[in-house]
């Protein structure tokens, strides 16, 4: 139990490394203290949700969608009003429920994903 | 053998009357030889000759006794024999000076005067020890010449008729009868056996031997020893004897008996602190106990889920805004930097690493027209990309895997697992059991953790 418990803590800091990594990456003249700050309440946010939804009986599952994908209208919710083309990028996931309806597996969507379609942007 | 008490002590050879008079109410007691008491009796009005042996005994009896108790202060010693008093009193009425010149000739036939013509601090009652029989003494107010006016049982009141006739005792005042008569039974005993060796002894030695005598008889009991115990009470005492003796060896184990106080009371408080803690403990296990039970009871029932589908939803939604919000402030707390050159192959390859979501957005960053440098060069879509990598960190070390920590491998068996035993209620296709055989595996190679 200790030792699942130390490589938890250290799988928290490890995936706080990370972000703090990348998002050095992108902002470097940002301070590090302001990485590391907004890393950790992502995190911690995060894994708060996901304790709550291990806990629940129900099925909660995130879903991500990816580059380049069909833009399905039951799955992702437009930042803006562009409809017609492909998803450039997902920048949030969404959140489906999923339950055992007749014997067959039904996932409902609680939460839609947000994303950016290819011709929202022009290059 | 009998005396009688002069209560009130005159001297008319040495003294003032007036000094006499003023205390003779402190009745002395002077005792007369029987002797003398028995001629007066018996002759009544024919006292003694002067030079008589008898007379010369009773005089040198109420020199000693003078000696014994004399008291300069309240009394002074008459040596008027009793049978100058105990004349015989005449009945009718006389007047005081009758009655002076009287008692001072010795022969008048004339007596004092009545009882109620004396005042009652002039008449003072003697009671005999032996036989209770009284007599009373009277004492004339200008020359304070006193008079036995009776001895007779019972005492008269002041105003009745006289009794002439004396009985013989020895006499103590009323008042103060018990108390000489209690102390005094040596005194007694000596009077009793006087006579014998009044004119055998000289003076000095007489008076010698008489204190003496007195001092002797009064030592209070000299051999007086402690009672023994009674022999129903030897158990009794034997047992106070033996709680006594274990108190004293308790006070000997215990000698700083304050000292021990201190100590018990520092347990005390010591016992009583830890008393509390452990009760705060026990609140916090009992009401920690409480919600085991009832999530252990909404679990067991499966009468519906832990939290409402709004928790879920508002706690997702806050996550996305926390992302947004915090790339938008780092985004502008490097405004002034936005034109350097990206390190687009070091961004690229953590985006790859991130699972396939990663490569495939790493793929599509690098090679369409939507690049890595093209949405960084703009600002909405800045913001957009960075969201955009951390939502998709979040999803696949945090969302996705079954646990937070766990391989990828691992945790794709474990939700495998969870979904048949969720929807199916067990193992019952292929694809499931090879999940289970994929999580079996992961424990065996020790694979768990990423």
């Amino acid at each position: 139990m200790l030792r699942t418990l130390e490589s938890l803590e250290n799988s928290y800091h490890d995936i706080q490394d990370q972000l703090v990594t990348i998002l050095g990456q992108f902002l470097p003249a940002a301070p590090a203290d302001a990485h590391a700050s907004f890393a950790k309440k992502a995190f911690d946010q995060a894994l708060s949700l996901k304790k709550a939804m291990m806990e629940e009986q129900a099925l909660f599952r995130v879903y991500w969608i990816d580059c380049d994908a069909e833009f399905d209208d039951h799955l992702v919710e437009l930042v803006d009003e562009y409809t017609t083309s492909k998803v450039m990028i997902c920048t949030f996931p969404g959140l489906a429920r999923f339950d055992k309806s007749d014997g067959e597996e039904a996932e409902h969507i609680v939460v839609k994903a947000s994303a950016l379609l290819k011709n929202s942007v022009k290059v | 053998m009998a005396e009688v008490i002069r209560p009130f002590a005159s001297s008319a050879d040495t003294k003032p009357r007036a000094k006499s008079s003023r205390k003779g109410t402190d009745s002395q007691a002077v005792k007369i030889p029987a002797s003398g008491r028995q001629a007066a009796a018996n002759i009544k009005g024919e006292p003694l000759p002067k030079t008589s042996p008898k007379r010369l005994a009773h005089e040198y009896f109420l020199e000693m006794e003078s000696f014994n108790s004399f008291n300069d202060r309240t009394s002074e010693i008459s040596s008027t024999p009793p049978e100058y008093y105990m004349q015989e009193v005449s009945t009718e009425p006389n007047n005081r000076e009758r009655s002076q010149a009287g008692e001072r000739s010795q022969s008048s036939t004339h007596g004092p005067p009545p009882l109620t013509e004396y005042s009652a601090s002039n008449i003072q009652h003697i009671q005999c020890t032996r036989c209770g029989q009284g007599v009373q003494w009277v004492q004339c107010v200008p020359c304070s010449q006193q008079t036995l006016r009776y001895a007779v049982q019972p005492v008269p009141s002041v105003g009745q008729p006289l009794q002439p006739s004396a009985v013989p005792g020895t006499y103590y005042p009323v008042g103060e009868s018990q108390a000489l008569g209690a102390r005094d039974t040596a005194r007694h005993e000596w009077e009793r056996f006087f006579p014998s060796f009044m004119g055998t002894y000289p003076r000095e030695a007489f008076a010698i031997l008489q204190q003496a005598w007195f001092q002797m008889s009064s030592t209070d009991h000299p051999g007086r020893s402690e009672p023994v115990p009674r022999h129903e009470n030897d158990i009794n005492y034997s047992r106070a004897r033996d709680r006594k003796s274990r108190a004293r060896e308790n006070s000997r184990e215990f000698p700083n008996e304050v000292e021990y106080q201190k100590q018990f009371q520092e347990y005390r408080q010591e016992s009583e602190e830890r008393i509390r803690k452990l009760n705060d403990v026990a609140q916090k296990l009992k009401a920690e106990n409480e919600a085991f039970r009832a999530q252990i009871f909404g679990i067991g029932s499966r009468r519906g889920p832990l939290q409402e589908e709004s928790y879920y939803i508002r706690h997702f939604n806050s996550l996305n805004t926390t992302i947004d919000q915090g790339v938008l402030k780092l985004v502008r707390q490097t405004k002034h930097a936005l034109t350097e050159p990206l390190p687009v192959e070091e961004i690229l390859k953590s985006i790859s690493d991130l699972g396939d979501h990663g490569k495939k957005s790493a793929k599509f960053l690098g090679e369409s027209e939507y690049s890595l440098q093209a949405l960084y060069s703009q600002g909405p879509t800045r913001i957009a990309l960075i969201g955009h990598v951390v939502a998709m960190l979040l999803v696949h070390r945090v969302f996705e895997p079954y646990g937070v920590g766990m391989s990828e491998e691992f945790s794709k068996g474990m939700r495998c697992l969870e979904t048949d035993l969720t929807i199916n209620g067990g193992f019952r296709n292929q694809d499931q059991t090879d999940c289970r055989n994929s999580v079996l595996k992961c424990f065996d190679d020790s694979s768990i953790r990423r």
